[in-house]
């Protein structure tokens, strides 16, 4: 990989608030054209980091860099190397698409008649022109969505971040995203994302699980899916998911189980098989009918199998 | 600066401009409120708040029965005031108390006798000073009155007691007071819009968009400026229009000097309105913030009816920082005396001074939460 390659580079990347680090010593890279998905419970610091990088938040330590600008030391320069589309999307309710996203491109593009163009590429793109005098209030949340990127995108920034982008939008429109975005990256636009969704993790070149501020994990998602649990990860259906729970649970060889609608998923904390041990103790309390079965590990058995060792961890310190 | 810096500086300037003035026509009401509003509260507050003394009771003690019945008949023949005849002053004391008059003008035995030999006499006047004001304006009055009211007595008149008011001929506070009101709420409503425009920006979470744009604060503060500038420009001129039509306010002096303080001032709210909105995240907050910082210290230090001359030192001094006080001077200056504006450099100065300060420390305050 050569070094020139590299879009994002952050280096231990702290931020302080009083007593909180909200951001604590954080190090990654985006190469040009990835797609880089940030993810973690709330409040875990993923807008933090967002803001950092932007240039408007300074950090406390720590150094970051955007298309080799220095954006701890000149924040200003990279503005026009970046778009940001900010967690509350940032609309004006009051304003139609057109007036928005005008707005934004005028302020980037000194010259009005381009900017009014740059705008109507803007929104045949994303298909925004049959809304163009629609007030941004009366938007569904799928069109917001769209909206806010459209804003973001007005200069063409080869880097584009992307806070939360899909909350609160509805399967298909989520999905419409994120071929918009694909064809962005394949067009060389670094993208780096936050989401709560694990489905569009699974969709990321690379991804970042923060925990307390702090990376936990990094990497492709099947590199973390193959490495970050050392246990197994085993699948149980066919019987009451609630009563395997409850069997399972504080067993000692048993990490964290959870449930995914009528499966259990179990993760254990020894690398030695234990499906025959599980099947056990499910029919020492009647459950005859559950078929157990080792798995793959999804990347949210992953994120909770990170939570729950780093929880153990200060526990254990304390 | 050259060219291109310049046509840069314009663009991002406008273009916020244009955006703030979209927001206000969009909401219409809002707007039309906003236009209707001086006119309405110029009108209102003219009519309903006079500091004019009408119809004020007043009990007479007729002591001496000669000059006292001429000097009854001379008040009742005045429409300022309704007499009242008492028999001793603890009676007139009584009523006095009880809010039935608000002044006992005594009449003491042997006044006319006095006053024919010897040219001087006294008489007593006892006044509610509850109510301070009307009760300054009740002595005025009645001292003029008491001098004019016994040349009847005397052949001559001893020695004639003349005011003449300048500038208010007929006296009427209306003219006094009603472009202190404009002046009170255009300074409220330029402050207010402004600091809620920014506020609202943050609370929408649109300020955080715009800090990643290339614009700095210097772009978003000038153009925010030039919308509400011409809104409380036009608000001024409003008021103005209204104080003529309704009480006749006349100006002496001249139109463009007016225009000129009317700009100034209003600057100086949405430079304050600006500043304002740097201490706040909440709308609730800046409401009040503008609320508090304007209309009070604009109401009372600012000359409006309260002279702050003759308060404690320590709150002169203050009222000297309210930017209300400078502007109600001027144009009362410029209004009522024709005071050319080359002549008020002392209270546009500062006025100036103000505005200068409030923009440079919104700009200031803005542009450290914007980089670092
Ligand atoms: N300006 C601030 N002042 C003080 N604390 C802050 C500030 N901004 C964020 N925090 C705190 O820092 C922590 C991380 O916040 P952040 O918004 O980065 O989390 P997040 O991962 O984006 O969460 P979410 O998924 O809810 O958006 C939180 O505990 C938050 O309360
Ligand atoms: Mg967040």
């Amino acid at each position: 990989m050569a070094r020139s390659d590299i879009t994002i580079r952050a280096e231990g990347l702290t931020k302080r608030f009083g007593n909180l680090v909200a951001v604590d010593d954080v190090s990654f890279t985006v190469r040009q054209g990835e797609v880089f998905g940030l993810l973690g419970p709330n409040g875990a610091g993923k807008s933090t980091t967002i803001r950092m990088l932007c240039g408007i938040l300074k950090p406390t330590a720590g150094y970051a860099e955007i298309a080799g600008i220095n954006v701890v030391k000149t924040p200003e320069q990279v503005k026009r190397t970046i778009g940001y589309m900010s967690q509350r999307f940032g609309l004006y309710d009051d304003l139609t698409v057109r007036e928005n996203i005008l707005f934004y491109a005028r302020l980037y593009i000194g010259n009005w008649k381009k900017a009014a163009e740059r705008a109507n590429e803007v929104m045949e793109k994303l298909e925004l022109h049959s809304y163009a005098n629609t007030t941004a209030g009366q938007l569904s949340g799928g069109w917001r969505q769209r909206l806010a990127l459209a804003c973001a995108i007005t200069h063409k920034p080869p880097v584009l971040f992307l806070d939360e982008p899909t909350a609160g939008v509805d399967p298909l429109s989520r999905r419409m995203f994120w071929d918009i975005l694909y064809d962005m990256a394949a067009e060389g636009v670094t993208l780096f994302v936050t989401t709560h969704y694990m489905e569009e993790a699974e969709r990321c070149d690379t991804i970042g699980f923060l925990w307390h501020g702090k990376l936990a994990a990094l990497g492709s998602p099947e590199k973390i899916k193959k490495t970050s649990i050392p246990a197994g990860v085993y699948t149980i259906k066919g019987v009451s998911p609630a009563e395997v729970v409850n069997t399972l649970k504080g067993l000692p060889f048993v990490a964290e189980t959870s449930q995914y609608g009528s499966e259990v998923h179990v993760i254990t904390n020894i690398p030695e098989d234990v499906t025959h041990k599980i099947r056990e103790q499910l029919m020492a309390m009647g459950l005859n009918q559950a078929r157990v079965a080792p798995s793959v590990p999804s990347i949210e058995d992953v994120f909770m199998y990170i939570s729950h060792e780093k929880a153990n961890n200060i526990k254990q310190n304390e | 600066m050259n060219n291109k810096q310049i046509s840069s500086f314009l663009s991002k300037v406008l273009t916020f401009a244009i955006k703030e003035w979209n927001h206000i026509l969009r909401d219409r009401r809002s707007f039309l409120l906003t236009l209707i509003f001086p006119a309405f509260i110029v009108v209102f507050l003219g009519y309903a708040v006079t500091l004019d003394v009408n119809r004020v009771r007043i009990a007479v003690l007729d002591e001496d029965g000669v000059a006292g019945r001429q000097l009854e008949k001379k008040l009742e023949g005045s429409t300022t005031f309704e007499v009242v005849q008492v028999p001793n002053l603890p009676e007139g004391i009584e009523l006095l108390k009880e809010g039935h008059v608000q002044a006992i003008l005594q009449v003491p035995r042997a006044f006319s006798k006095n006053l024919f030999f010897t040219g001087k006499s006294i008489i007593s006047l006892i006044v509610d000073g509850s109510d301070n004001n009307a009760a300054r304006i009740i002595m005025g009055y009645l001292a003029d009155f008491a001098g004019k009211g016994f040349y009847a007595v005397r052949h001559s008149p001893p020695r004639k007691t003349t005011v003449k008011y300048l500038f208010n001929p007929a006296l009427d506070t209306r003219l006094f007071f009603v472009p202190g009101i404009i002046a009170i709420f255009i300074f409220m409503m330029a402050v207010a819009m402004t600091a809620l425009s920014i506020v609202r920006e943050k609370e929408q979470g649109t300020f955080e968009n715009i800090l990643v744009t290339p614009v700095r604060p210097i772009h978003i503060l000038t153009g925010k400026v030039i919308p509400y500038l011409l809104i409380g420009f036009v608000n001024f001129f409003t008021g103005i229009l209204c104080a003529y039509l309704f009480f006749g306010f006349h100006v002496y002096g001249s139109w463009v000097a007016i225009a000129i303080i009317a700009l100034l001032f209003v600057a100086c709210g949405v430079c304050l309105g600006m500043l304002l909105s740097t201490l706040t995240k909440s709308s609730l907050v800046a409401w009040l913030l503008s609320f508090i910082l304007t209309f009070l210290p604009s109401v009372i230090l600012s000359d409006f009816v309260f002279p702050t001359r003759s308060m404690p030192g320590v709150i002169t001094a203050v009222s000297w920082l309210v930017p209300t006080k400078y502007f109600m001077h001027l144009l009362r200056d410029i209004s009522m005396k024709g005071a050319p504006l080359d002549q008020l450099l002392h209270y546009v100065l500062p006025l100036m001074g103000f505005t200068f300060i409030f923009m440079l420390v919104a700009t200031r305050r803005m542009k450290r939460a914007h980089a670092w």
